[in-house]
């Protein structure tokens, strides 16, 4: 009910309502008045003249001597009753009066001389007039009905009261009218400023109305809704790009992280393993020479050729482990055609694939060459595709070998790649496996790590592939989602040959 | 000797009251002592006080409203001039405004009145009998009201 009285609409009704009040009292008091003293004012100047001329004229008829004068006289006194509203006349001579044979017998004696219109409260205006005759006190005494005046005066009040009640109700009425038509502007605005509020952007502020302050009104709201929508606009993209930033800052960090992580792993197992290397190599080496001074049917040359399995055995491991922490580039690297050698590497893959897994290969021909070293490039796939297998065992599945040529530009590509810009080739390993978890996402390439049980892997494999990767200049990203499988990205960069650069003119 | 001055107080007393009881009010229109003006017609008078010219022996009359009684200014608005007081105003307002000729002077004290009457020969106004008896130095021209 309060928020009602307080719309605008209900406002404007309510002043005017006030205004009205006050002013209508009063306006009919002063119409009234001025209608009332002008009647009265005209009624006492009209008897006033009338007396006077009448009584002139009888003056001027000098003396009642005779009965035609008499005659005359109640001639004259009967045109009062003729011409105007009179209803007494009389002539007043000394002890003689003379009445107008029209006047009503009610109204003799009941002359009492007014001054003032409503004097004495008997609806009759009595006056008197003396007559200028010398010798002789004659007075002219008329009457006129004053009822006449207050009928119209009665009227000329009721008429104003209906002409301002009229007045009133017409007024309001357009005041609604024009309240309405003030307001529903307003609440065009108010809803479509609502509607911007509650996100609706593509809302524009107009109004459709002849006022020209509220047409103003709405164009300026909507150039603010213009700005305003900029603004918000400008603070969401600062907004997803703060987020973007953070992310990728948060993202490199984490990459630097596991660098840093992998790095230290690689050179505290390169350390070791150079070491056991160098234990080794006198070991396989004497062993070698023990054996070859022993007689073929010597017992003891089971245990030496076990020791030399062994040590052998030990070697491959130490090779891995350096291969993962080499930084240079391997000297055995050339340019090569990738197609090829991944080509080479498959038909060995599918042998020993068992049948439950599905290869499917999809390889661009025209990858170009690699700088790389192909039999180590044949371990990468090698390695992932074994990891591959390993997470379809149970149910068997699909294994995906995908090659493409890629562009890295710095900018549009995955983050998470520490590549240079230029051209590269992909290799996709994927399946669609039991799928690796995030934390062991974060830990997948360092050696040793493995999920697997105690005695079934030596958790080298893919920090093997990693070292290889990195060794090539290149980078590898896993993605994985548990219980759908995973995808490796190995990204070689390409090498251009010299038949391939482009002629310099002139 | 007591009882005959108690007794003519008495009379004179009882004299006094009647005069002022029994005796009915009149008008009159007055003009100063030494005034040759006897007499005016009643249009002539109304032609004074509309502010026409009047001339009595070639001079022209001066009117002077008497206002220093209401019911005496009213007796004059109906009996002399005979209209209303706002169409008197009115017809005076007009009559300054197109012939430019000076409105009849109004008085409010009497004595001022009495003063100019005799001033001025030719000066006419109006009073009760009771003070134009009283007043020194005018004289009584003729009856315009009495008390019915």
């Amino acid at each position: 009910m309060a928020g009602k009285l307080r719309t605008l609409r209900t406002r404007l009704i309510v002043v005017a309502l006030a205004v009205h009040a006050m002013l209508l009292p009063a306006l009919f008091y002063g119409v009234t008045f001025i209608v009332e003293n002008s009647h009265r004012d005209i009624f006492v100047n009209d008897v006033r003249t009338h007396s006077r001329f009448l009584a002139d004229i009888l003056s001027s008829q000098q003396i009642l001597d005779s009965s035609e004068d008499i005659i005359a006289w109640l001639d004259w006194l009967d045109s009062v009753f003729l011409g105007s509203n009179g209803v007494y006349a009389e002539v007043q001579n000394g002890e003689q009066r003379f009445f107008s044979t029209l006047m009503d017998e009610a109204y003799l004696d009941k002359f009492q001389e007014d001054f003032r219109f409503g004097d004495h409260g008997d609806d009759v205006y009595y006056l008197s007039m003396p007559l200028d005759m010398p010798g002789h006190q004659a007075n002219l005494r008329l009457g006129f009905d004053e009822s006449l005046i207050l009928e119209e005066i009665r009227q000329t009040r009721m008429r104003t009261i209906y002409g301002l009640s009229a007045y009133l109700v017409i007024s309001l009425l357009l005041l609604m009218l024009l309240a309405v038509r003030l307001t529903r502007p307003l609440r065009t605005l108010q809803r479509d400023s609502r509607a911007i509020a509650s996100g609706d952007y593509d809302t524009r502020l107009s109004v459709t109305t002849k006022v020209r302050e509220f047409r103003e009104l709405a164009k300026d709201l909507d150039l603010m809704r213009d700005a305003l929508v900029g603004i918000n606009e400008r603070l969401r993209e600062e907004h997803a790009e703060h987020l973007a930033t953070e992310q990728q800052r948060q993202t490199l960090q984490k990459q630097l992280h596991h660098a840093q992580r992998l790095e230290t792993v690689g050179t505290l197992a390169g350390g070791i393993a150079h070491e056991f290397n160098n234990i080794l190599v006198p070991i396989i080496l004497y062993t070698d020479l023990a054996l070859e001074d022993l007689p073929q049917e010597s017992p003891i040359r089971d245990n030496l050729e076990r020791v030399t399995k062994s040590a052998n055995r030990a070697k491959e491991v130490i090779d891995q482990i350096l291969t993962f922490s080499r930084k240079t580039v391997d000297q055995r690297q050339k340019s090569s055609d990738i197609v090829s050698i991944i080509k080479e590497t498959l038909t060995l893959v599918r042998a020993l694939m068992p049948a439950t897994i599905d290869i499917q290969t999809n390889i661009d021909e025209k990858c170009g060459r690699v700088l790389v070293d192909a039999t180590e490039v044949q371990q990468l796939i090698m390695n992932l595709c074994s990891n591959a297998f390993q997470a379809m065992t149970e149910k068997g599945g699909r294994l995906t070998i995908d090659v493409c040529d890629v562009a890295i530009d710095g900018e549009s590509n995955d983050i998470s790649l520490r590549l240079e810009p230029g051209h590269y080739v992909r290799i996709s390993v994927g399946d669609n496996g039991k799928g690796i978890d995030a934390a062991t996402q974060e830990r997948i390439f360092e050696p040793f790590f493995t999920t697997r049980e105690v005695g079934k892997g030596t958790g080298l494999g893919l920090s093997v592939v990693h070292g290889i990767v990195i060794s090539h200049g290149g980078d590898i990203t896993v993605d994985s989602t548990p219980g759908r499988g995973s995808t490796f990205y190995v990204y070689l960069p390409k090498t251009t040959l010299l038949s391939e650069l482009p002629v310099p003119h002139g | 000797m007591i009882s005959r001055l108690f007794a003519a107080s008495l009379i004179l007393s009882l004299a006094l009251c009647w005069t002022l009881v029994g005796a009915a009010q009149q008008v009159v229109l007055v003009t100063g002592e030494n005034s040759p003006i006897e007499n005016l017609s009643p249009l002539e008078l109304r032609k004074a006080y509309f502010g026409i010219v009047v001339r009595y022996d070639d001079q022209i009359i001066r009117p002077f409203r008497n206002s220093s009684d209401s019911q005496l200014s009213r007796i004059f608005l109906q009996t002399v001039v005979a209209t209303s007081e706002r169409a008197y105003e009115r017809r005076l307002f007009s009559l300054t405004l197109k012939s430019g000729r000076p409105r009849p002077e109004e008085f409010t004290d009497q004595d001022d009145i009495v003063r100019a009457l005799r001033k001025y020969p030719y000066g006419i106004s109006y009073m009760w009998r009771s003070d134009a008896e009283r007043a020194i130095g005018i004289k009584v021209i003729k009856l315009l009201w009495q008390e019915n």
